[in-house]
Formats: structure tokens, C-alpha cells, sequence
């Protein structure tokens, strides 16, 4: 037995040790920030529950975190941390939502079960259906429809013209090729970001190339080492908990193909805040500096 | 030239297997002949297909060895428990992070995995009677049940990218393979295939059965551990560094036996040929049919290696003498 919890205390630890990753190429939610609105306004309801991607951080930019009284697991910024999660995982639990007595629910296309939703809707509080984004072009058309949903369409129009203002000033000089990558951990099939992957919107703000989105149709397409190998790209963007699956930076130039590429020669491979990355939001505009920069470091 | 035709195929399936990929090479051929050059052939292919080949050779030799050693048709390292063996002592060498996947270090795990579950195999199966080839399927499809399941909760338990995925276990893939792991499938692959060799004649003799073996002057508990241990290394090598690739050492041993009769020196260099023909074959179309994804290889050897064995089977029921 107490052989057993050796071995078992030796499989956590080197579990840590082995988690642990090169920090230096890494943009967490602390080195971005998001646009918000000090302006404050009326709003035509007083209790919203957001069941939507990113809409909680949109609320919070629009100055409406009063009136937030439950929120989905996707919001993570500090700001909302008080506010109650009324999902598990990613599944909407309706008892907690109908609980708060909001009223107004706010879901988008992936909000799911779909029963939970027909119950809170049967309870008789309001639902809407807001637009997910997937792009940098989506950020507008999303946060109008969350500043039309509570009722004050002035304050989507103000910070629309703020997160605007922000993407266009960010522009690298080069023109990078750069790979999205998403890992899946224990095989080296790794899925690559193609056109519409969100993260090919990205890279086009900063005035890269996404190699993936060039040559791929579809939104994450199956890889294998040759293929990445090929594309060759200069910069490899990952998402922070992704490249930890794969044990890290090390772990990530050890398979196949990635060595081969300039990335994994010159080391060039930035990792994102996986909720961060492809949030499309008030963020944003941040993110695209950061990553500009980050970018630039590498290829020096 | 019947005896050249699975050799000549493996030379020009090998050529095909490095020609084609996810990526077309430009100047292959100048490519070919200046080591280095082109990274995508000499750092990502051709170390592939080479593994492939050792791969299939040391699987093919494991399954001759468990069904020489077990007299028995139906002994293969995947029924004897040594495949599993083989992948729990990878997985737990990983876990406890004494060793990578991959390393001499992992094969020596991995063998060692193998031989334990392969005597545990053996020891069960001759608990209250004598050793009888029925005892020993049940009793090895058993104890590969557990070992696998075992690397299953293990694998579901830890999620370390390091310890590979239950897919990568149960079957196999060379696309992690690089150049660094060739050294130890290689060292494994010609000390089995030695040992393998050494031991044949006896082997042959206890295709005979034990008592008559025993009368020709055979010391038959040795020789079986000699072909258990042979059997661990091939297998052990292989399965710690690409996981369980099915059929082969089921299929292969057969269709040597079925071109070239039963005697085992001579089945030995057969036997390897053909099960580096069905991985490199396999490992092409798997890398070549999905593309740019790419199929998990133990399903490509079964579709292949399953109809060959049955086809066989019908045409000459003979290959192997009535236990």
C-alpha cells in the first residue's frame, strides 16, 4: 500500500514539474485589457442573465455590470468574478438561472441544452438571441445587438466607435506567415487553423499572413507533420492550456514537423489565453496590440 | 524466385512509401541521394518509413516466437498479453517519469512490461493442469484485458501528453516517430531476431509436441522462457515506441508458413520481410488516404492483415499440423 502511494506521489509530482512552461512568449488576460465605457445610462430591463459567449465582458464594457446578476463559465475577467455562474461547464442549469428572477436571459446559437432554455422561457422570462463572433468584424454587429437587448443602443454606438478606433491603430511593418495551431495533447494530428478560424482575423489585423488560412478551406483542418512542415510558417500561435498539453514549448518543437518549420527553429511560437484568444469582444483591440508585439519580439 | 517476391515487393513498397506523402518533394530523386538535404524526407519520412520497417519485422518475429513457443496458431503477443504488458510497462516507466516514450529506457520498461505479462500469462495457464494451448488463449486474451484496461484508467486518470493517448495504445501510430528512436527499435530488433535464430531448430523440434521434443534431447521449459524472452524484446521494443499495431504478428508468421513451410531458420528472414511489407504498406495508406489527416495504422493493418489470413486459411487448411 504504501508502495502504491509513493508511485502515486511520484506520478503528481512529475505531473507538475511537467507542467510547467516557458512563460516568456505567453499573452495571459492580465497583459490585455478591455475597452469600457464610463458613461452611464439608463437600461429598459434590471435583471440580465448572459448565457452567451463573451456577452458578460460586452456587458461590462457597456457599463451595465449593475444590472448582470448571473453569468455563463466563458466570461472570465476579474471584473466579473462576483457575478454568479449559472452553468456547469458549458451546460445552462435553468433552477439557477429562474432562481435569480432575471428578466432578461441572454443565449446565442452554442447556449445549450435547448430544454433548459424552453424552461426558463416557459417560466415566462424573456430570452434573446444575440450573434457569436467569430471575427473581428462580428465585434459590432454583437455588441449592438447585447446594447439593443438591455435597452440602451446609444452606449453599443459609443463603444463600437472606441473597440474600432483601437484595431486600426496596429499594424506590423514585415508580413509574418503565421500558423494557428490547435492541440489536442496525446497525438500528433494536431488541427490547423484555416480560413474562418477566427484566429485567421487575427493575424490579418496585425498585418500577418495565416499560412493555414491561405491553403485550408475549412475552419480547423486534421494536420500531420509533413503538411505543417510545408506550410513552414515563421510564427506558430497556440493557445496557453493547448500548448501545456503537449508538456510545453519542448514538447511542442519534440513533434514531428513543428522542429522543421522556422517557428520551431527560431522558437517563434506565442501561446494565448485559451477564453482569450478567439473571445472577439472588448478585448480584442488590446489582444491585437499584444499579439503584434509578441510577434515582433519573436522575429527579432 | 518465389522466395524473392515478398523481398523485391518490400523494396519497391519502401520506395513508394518515402515518394509519396502529405507533401510532394520537389527534386525527390536529388533529394534522395544527398542525406539532409530536404528536411521533410530526411527528418520526417524517411525515419518513419525505416521505423515502419523495423517495426514490422520485430512484430512479425514476436508472433512467430509466441506461436513457436505455445506450439499453438492462435499465440500472438497481442493474445499471450504481451502487447498489453508492453504498453503498461511504457505507460507506468512514463508516469513515474523515469523515461520518454521512445527511449531505450521505455523499450527496456516495455520489455520488461512484456515478459511479465507474458510469464503471468503462462503461470495462470498451467495453475492446475498441464499447459494446454486452450487454457493459454483464454487465459492470455484475460490478463490482456486487464493490463490494457490498466493503461486505459491510466491514461483517462493523468492526462499527460508524454504517456501518449489510449488511442495511440490500443492502435498504435508511427507519427511521433523521429530519427532519435530508431536506435533502440533497431537494437531490440536484431538481439530478438539473434536470439530468434539461435533457438529455431529447437523450436522445430517442439513442433513436435513436449514429450517428443523432450525425448530428442530438449530442455523445453528452457526453450520456451528463451522464446519468451525473445518474444518480450521484439515486442517490447516495438509496442513502447508505436504502440499496438494489430495483425501483424498474427498474420505475418502465417503467411511466411504458407509460402515457405514450416522449418524456422528458414521462416525467420520470411517472416521479418513480411511483416515490414504489411507495416510500410499499411503506414503508406494511412498517411496517404485522409489526407492531410491521417488513419491510426492498427485499423489499416487489420482491413489488410484480417482478409489475407482468411483467404489463406481457405485455400490450404494445412499450414499448421493438428495440435
Amino acid at each position: 500500500m504504501k508502495r502504491l502511494g509513493v508511485i502515486a506521489l511520484a506520478i503528481v509530482l512529475t505531473g507538475c514539474a511537467n507542467s510547467q512552461i516557458s512563460q516568456t512568449n505567453t499573452i495571459s488576460q492580465s497583459d490585455v485589457s478591455a475597452i469600457s465605457l464610463d458613461s452611464t445610462t439608463s437600461f429598459s430591463v434590471s435583471r440580465v442573465v448572459v448565457l452567451a459567449n463573451g456577452v458578460a465582458e460586452i456587458m461590462n464594457s457597456l457599463n451595465a455590470r449593475s444590472i448582470l446578476v448571473g453569468r455563463d463559465i466563458s466570461s472570465t475577467e476579474k471584473a466579473l468574478e462576483s457575478i454568479p455562474v449559472v452553468t456547469s461547464g458549458h451546460q445552462v442549469l435553468s433552477e439557477k438561472v429562474i432562481a435569480l428572477k432575471p428578466d432578461l436571459v441572454i443565449i446565442d446559437a452554442s447556449t445549450g441544452p435547448k430544454s433548459a432554455i424552453d424552461q426558463i422561457r416557459s417560466a415566462g422570462i424573456k430570452v434573446v438571441q444575440t450573434p457569436e463572433s467569430w471575427t473581428l468584424a462580428d465585434i459590432a454587429r454583437k455588441v449592438s445587438a447585447v446594447a439593443q437587448a438591455i435597452g440602451a443602443p446609444a452606449q453599443g454606438v459609443l463603444l463600437n466607435a472606441a473597440i474600432t478606433g483601437a484595431i486600426e491603430s496596429s499594424q506590423l511593418s514585415s508580413k509574418p506567415r503565421i500558423a494557428f495551431l490547435y492541440l489536442r495533447g496525446t497525438s500528433s494530428i494536431y488541427l490547423i487553423g484555416g480560413a474562418g478560424s477566427g484566429a485567421d482575423s487575427l493575424i490579418s489585423a496585425i498585418g500577418g499572413v495565416d499560412v493555414g488560412a491561405v491553403s485550408l478551406p475549412r475552419p480547423f483542418n486534421a494536420m500531420t507533420a509533413e503538411s505543417l512542415a510545408a506550410l513552414d510558417p515563421d510564427v506558430i500561435i497556440v493557445m496557453t492550456k493547448g500548448l501545456e498539453s503537449v508538456g510545453g514549448i519542448s514538447g511542442l518543437l519534440k513533434l514531428p514537423g513543428v522542429a522543421q518549420t522556422q517557428a520551431g527553429k527560431n522558437q517563434a511560437i506565442i501561446d494565448v489565453d485559451d477564453s482569450l484568444l478567439l473571445s472577439f469582444g472588448p478585448r480584442t483591440p488590446s489582444l491585437v496590440v499584444a499579439l503584434s508585439e509578441k510577434v515582433s519580439a519573436v522575429l527579432k | 524466385m518465389k522466395k524473392l517476391v515478398p523481398a523485391i515487393a518490400l523494396v519497391v513498397a519502401s520506395f513508394i512509401a518515402i515518394y509519396v506523402g502529405a507533401v510532394q518533394i520537389d527534386n525527390f530523386w536529388a533529394a534522395l541521394i544527398s542525406p539532409g538535404s530536404n528536411e521533410i524526407l530526411w527528418q520526417i519520412r524517411i525515419p518513419r518509413v525505416t521505423a515502419g520497417l523495423i517495426v514490422g519485422a520485430s512484430l512479425a518475429l514476436a508472433g512467430l516466437m509466441a506461436q513457436g513457443a505455445c506450439n499453438n496458431a492462435l499465440a500472438e503477443p497481442s493474445i499471450l498479453g504481451t502487447t498489453a504488458g508492453a504498453s503498461l510497462g511504457t505507460v507506468l516507466a512514463v508516469l513515474t517519469g523515469v523515461v520518454q516514450v521512445g527511449s531505450i529506457g521505455a523499450i527496456v520498461c516495455g520489455a520488461l512490461g512484456a515478459l511479465a505479462a507474458t510469464s503471468l500469462t503462462f503461470k495462470l495457464a498451467s495453475l492446475r493442469s498441464q499447459l494446454s494451448s486452450f487454457a493459454l488463449i483464454i487465459v492470455g486474451i484475460a490478463v490482456s484485458a486487464i493490463f490494457t484496461a490498466i493503461v486505459g484508467l491510466l491514461s483517462a486518470m493523468v492526462t499527460r501528453a508524454d504517456a501518449r493517448s489510449i488511442s495511440f495504445w490500443n492502435f498504435g501510430s508511427l507519427a511521433l516517430i523521429t530519427r532519435d528512436n530508431l536506435i533502440g527499435i533497431t537494437i531490440t530488433a536484431i538481439i530478438g531476431g539473434a536470439i530468434a535464430w539461435k533457438i529455431s531448430p529447437s523450436l522445430d523440434r517442439l513442433s513436435l509436441g513436449d514429450a517428443t521434443a523432450f525425448h530428442l534431447g530438449e530442455d523445453v521449459p528452457r526453450v520456451r522462457l528463451i522464446a519468451l524472452v525473445a518474444l518480450s524484446l521484439l515486442a517490447g521494443g516495438a509496442v513502447s515506441t508505436v504502440g499496438s499495431i494489430a495483425f501483424i504478428g498474427l498474420a505475418a508468421p502465417h503467411i511466411a508458413r504458407f509460402l515457405y513451410g514450416p522449418t524456422h531458420r528458414r521462416l525467420i528472414a520470411h517472416t521479418a520481410i513480411i511483416g515490414a511489407l504489411l507495416v510500410v504498406v499499411a503506414d503508406t495508406l494511412s498517411r496517404t488516404l485522409a489526407q492531410p489527416g491521417e488513419l491510426p495504422i492498427g485499423l489499416v493493418t487489420s482491413l489488410i492483415g484480417a482478409p489475407v489470413l482468411i483467404a489463406l486459411v481457405s485455400v490450404k487448411n494445412n499450414v499448421w499440423k493438428t495440435q
